[in-house]
């Protein structure tokens, strides 16, 4: 506890802590957390209530086959692996291969969609037309439509569905475009829903989200967990810089004063995580006591949980916090380098956009930071908090074992049995 | 307790192909204890493995009787100052200490204490609140003695202490080892042979992981005796001198010098019979050790 509360100290106003904390505060101000946007109402008959994923095939199946033929057409297919746009354009082979999906979605030979997508694609999107083929809308605009679809009226689908798929296979085919696209389009499992399934919510499913807010969430829990979600962002990736800077303190002249020591490897690693994790968390920690003020002007004291941003903090953030910062101890132990920072940077970089088609609410298993980008949506979490659980109780263990690695590493370098280190970065401290 | 407090037997080390420490066996009784070699000689690998912070690949090493692989054990009963030692800049002295006696299991009591005790010993109660950024090197090293006593070590290992010191800080630091190896034993590496001279009745000379010489000073110089001359040698002459014999020191005036030299084969047949000194005794020491390499390679 002595040397927690040393290491602590040690921490606390350093520079990097005073920068990083700066960070996360200007962050919460810049995305309108801190304050709080305008304070949770109960809807009203009328309004607009935002959109919601159906998960409705009958809805999802043909907009997303329209999708894909739209682009098989142009054979021109839009993408987001980790976050960044790509365009994707296949070569013959795969072409065929797309051509076989849609086959078997619409039940038209492969040739003929072949044959129509070539003559398509060479002619780059543009039809030979007559004046009289250019149908205008109700609004007096022209729209231009392939040939196959001239002689149709606006709205109706340029491709139907076959008879017969159902919509487990239609996942499997839509699963293998997405394989054969490079992953992160459209057509993937965990974005059909949001890509081609949203609907507008009702009234009284926003009533209803609202009751469940007042009754579950008590205001500050839905904004807790809003604000845990941005919060994420950041925690993911700046408690690497301290822990980083903290670690690369212990030059070559300074770590024999250290090592000799009578202290375990266990108690100086462990008691230096603590602390880092504990000062990492302190920005949230303090900004969540100034909403809870907040919100108990908004809506009562009696209304809101109090302990919401605490709970948030501790069981949303604290893995965050734990990973990136064992992250940054690990490997600069082990190289005497920042390049837990890199390590860092990429698994954060990663998340932060490889879980974009997962959506940006509910989206829980597998990532380094949950996201929850709605203020409510409370059943959505209440779904998937079993998700939620396993992931935040996973990444908290990776954390453990690279912190175990850790003490390992310090234990070996204390005995002279593990030099691993870059004597580029090995500088004596010039004010030490 | 074993009667040496420090006592090596068969120690090897190697980094690679080189090695380091070559079957190096030694005894460290209490007091202050001298181990002097050139640079590259395994005086600091031979520190770092007395005090666990290196591994041996064959031998052994006990502290008061504690083999050096209870590694927790033995760093409680010593106390180490490391070449080039630092601490964090941005500490000051007096939090340097605490922060290190806490690393040491030290109670706060105990801390305030000690700490208090040690600043004064050392003559830096008045820089207590001084960053260690902005301490002389002096300051800087006399603060590594107050770290490496913290704990009330039974065994204090010195390596390269006065290094970059200037003559009054060296001094005064000599002064203050002594002191400390009148309750303890001191083991003070250096290549500086002064510091020996000074301060050490028992010495070891290591060159190249091996041990030269092992014993008292008087032994040592008792070796020297009849093999140290003086000769004063016109100016152009010294160079030619210089190939022919180990010269250990020059006082040039100004048409001549008057040189000191080592004639390991005893008497010269030129210059005058001077008493050893101890700097004479380790260059013949030294030059002993590389003469009889030669030999082997012829």
């Amino acid at each position: 506890m002595r040397l927690y509360l040393a290491e602590c100290r040690r921490i606390l106003f350093s520079l990097t802590w005073v920068v990083m904390a700066a960070v996360f505060v200007i962050f919460a101000v810049s995305q309108d957390v801190l304050p709080p946007s305008q304070p949770l109402q109960e809807p009203r008959p009328g309004g607009s209530y935002g959109g919601k994923a159906s998960g409705n095939p009958d809805l999802i199946m043909p907009e997303a086959l329209e999708s894909l033929y739209g682009e098989f057409s142009a054979n021109d297919y839009t993408t987001y692996p980790h976050g960044f746009i790509k365009t994707v354009r296949l070569k013959e082979k795969k072409r065929v291969q797309m051509a076989g999906i849609l086959s078997e979605l619409t039940g038209k030979p492969a040739d003929e969609l072949l044959k129509a997508g070539t003559d398509a694609s060479s002619q780059g999107m543009t039809f030979p037309y007559r004046g009289d083929e250019l149908v205008p809308d109700e609004d007096g605009e022209v729209v231009i439509l392939p040939p196959e679809a001239a002689s149709m009226s606006w709205g109706e689908p340029i491709v139907s569905l076959a008879q017969g798929v159902t919509w487990d296979r239609f996942q499997e085919l839509m699963g293998e475009v997405d394989r054969l696209v490079g992953g992160g389009s459209s057509y993937a499992a965990e974005s059909l829903s949001s890509s081609f399934g949203m609907i507008p919510r009702t009234y009284e499913e926003a009533v209803a989200d609202y009751r469940l807010i007042v009754s579950h969430d008590r205001f500050t829990g839905a904004h807790a967990r809003l604000f845990s979600d941005y919060m994420g962002c950041m925690m993911g990736l700046l408690p690497v810089f301290l822990s980083v800077g903290f670690a690369m303190r212990d030059t070559r002249e300074i770590r024999p004063a250290i090592y000799v020591r009578e202290a375990s490897s266990v108690h100086l690693v462990l008691a230096r995580f603590a602390a880092l994790v504990t000062l990492s968390l302190l920005p949230a920690l303090l900004m969540g006591a100034v909403l809870t003020g907040l919100h108990i002007e908004a809506y009562g004291a009696a209304s809101v949980d109090l302990l919401a941003y605490p709970k948030y903090i501790l069981a949303w953030l604290l893995p965050t916090a734990m990973a990136a910062i064992s992250v940054g101890l690990f490997f600069t132990t082990l190289t005497g380098t920042p390049a837990g920072v890199a390590v860092q940077l990429i698994w954060w970089f990663l998340d932060l956009n490889g879980g974009l088609p997962g959506g940006l609410t509910g989206n829980y298993a597998g990532r380094l930071s949950p996201r929850h980008n709605s203020l409510g949506a409370t059943q959505v979490y209440l779904d998937h908090f079993g998700e939620l659980v396993r992931n935040r109780a996973a990444i908290a263990l990776i954390a453990l074992i690279l912190v175990g690695l850790t003490i390992a590493v310090l234990e070996g370098k204390r005995r002279g049995k593990l030099d691993v280190s870059l004597p580029r970065f090995d500088k004596r401290d010039p004010k030490a | 307790m074993s009667e040496q407090a420090i006592t090596i037997r068969d120690l090897s080390k190697r980094y690679g192909e080189k090695r380091a420490l070559d079957h190096l066996t030694l005894s460290i009784p209490h007091g202050m204890f001298g181990l002097l070699g050139r640079n590259g000689a395994g005086k600091t690998t031979l520190m770092k493995t007395i005090s666990t912070l290196l591994q041996k690949q064959s031998g052994s090493v006990t502290v008061c009787g504690v083999p050096v692989e209870r590694a927790r054990e033995v760093r409680r009963m010593i106390g180490y100052l490391p070449q080039d030692f630092a601490m964090y800049g941005s500490m000051t002295v007096a939090e340097a200490l605490d922060y290190l006696g806490l690393l040491s299991g030290m109670s706060r009591s105990k801390r305030r204490e000690r700490v208090s005790l040690l600043l004064e010993r050392v003559n830096l109660t008045g820089q207590a609140r001084k960053r260690v950024r902005a301490l002389s090197g002096g300051m800087r090293q006399r603060l590594g003695i107050a770290q490496a006593l913290l704990h009330d070590p039974k065994v204090l290992i010195v390596d390269e202490p006065t290094a970059g010191l200037d003559p009054e800080e060296r001094v005064r630091f000599r002064n203050l080892l002594c002191e400390v190896a009148q309750e303890k034993t001191v083991l003070l590496s250096t290549h500086i042979v002064g510091d020996i001279e000074a301060t050490c009745e028992n010495i070891a000379i290591l060159d190249r992981g091996r041990l030269l010489f092992g014993g008292t000073v008087a032994e040592l110089l008792a070796e020297a005796e009849g093999k140290v001359y003086s000769i004063e040698l016109p100016q152009r002459e010294l160079a030619g001198f210089r190939k022919r014999y180990e010269v250990t020191t020059t006082v040039a005036g100004p048409r001549t010098a008057t040189v000191r030299f080592v004639a390991p084969e005893g008497d010269p047949g030129i210059g005058r019979l001077e008493s050893p000194r101890v700097e004479d005794a380790y260059l013949l020491c030294l030059s002993g050790a590389q003469s009889g390499e030669r030999g082997e390679r012829a």
